[in-house]
């Protein structure tokens, strides 16, 4: 597989909303065929995140600004 | 004065913030915002903190107010850790660069400052046993370092050790989690 069917498989997996597995190792004819099966799949509607998610993430983020603060030079 | 530690688990807790937002299902585009959103406030926290860290190793404290300007680079991160995550590939290198390429952003910029005061910082590289050609070829004390004197590469166990007026005069002792 190119560098450049790589990025487009990863960006079409995306876009239908599936995770391609182990596809390190596969020949550019087998990440072609990969290619025309997503290409075939209909686009993923995505529902928006909840409110709950988006304050799990702002809560792990300020969490670890709050962990980065403990660091100082020992007494 | 090595600052390995923080970088390591400020990485380790980015991770949990980068793995919940990779499993959300939601639009690919979003969940490139939120990393990013999350990038910017963690790592321009982690740049002013080293960079501030290091200039009062090297006796030349100015306190850095702002963060870093890294845009780009942490959009390219974001593009970068949904793309592996769509191929179920791993992303734990891909954040633990990001912190140390801050880390050597920041010592460059604390290097810079402390000559401009006329200190004389230094950086030494040591390589731990058997090391590899990419290890020896940046060991060594460097009096102007380069902030890619930092980078490490996956299971990299070089000593990385910056020092300076404050460290040398007993003013810092070692930067650790729960220090003063």
């Amino acid at each position: 597989m190119t560098e450049n069917q790589r990025n487009y498989l990863a960006d079409l997996a995306g876009r239908k909303g599936v995770r391609i597995e182990s596809s390190d190792n596969i020949s550019q004819a087998e990440a072609s065929r990969l290619i025309d099966e997503l290409k075939a799949l209909p686009d993923k509607d995505f529902p928006e995140p909840t409110a709950e998610e988006l304050a799990e993430v702002k809560n792990l983020t300020n969490h670890a600004i709050e962990e980065l603060h403990k660091w100082n030079f020992a007494e | 004065m090595e600052f390995r530690g923080i970088t390591d688990d400020i990485a380790t807790q980015t991770q949990a913030v980068v793995d919940r937002i990779l499993k959300m299902e939601i639009d690919p585009e979003y969940k490139m915002e939120l990393l990013a959103d999350s990038f910017a406030a963690i790592g321009g926290e982690f740049f002013v903190q080293l960079f501030n860290a290091g200039s009062k190793v090297f006796g030349s404290e100015m306190m850095a107010t702002l963060g870093m300007s890294a845009t780009d680079q942490i959009q390219t991160l974001a593009w970068k850790l949904v793309q592996d995550y769509n191929l179920s590939r791993p992303t734990a290198t891909t954040v633990q660069d990001f912190f140390e390429s801050q880390l050597g952003h920041a010592m460059e910029g604390a290097f810079r400052n402390a000559q401009s005061l006329q200190k004389a910082p230094t950086l030494t590289r040591v390589s731990v046993g058997t090391t590899c050609k990419w290890c020896s070829v940046r060991s060594g004390t460097f009096t102007n370092p380069d902030g890619e004197l930092f980078a490490r590469h996956a299971h990299c166990n070089c000593i990385i050790r910056v020092s300076g007026y404050g460290s040398r005069n007993g003013l810092v002792t070692n930067y650790v989690k729960g220090g003063k």
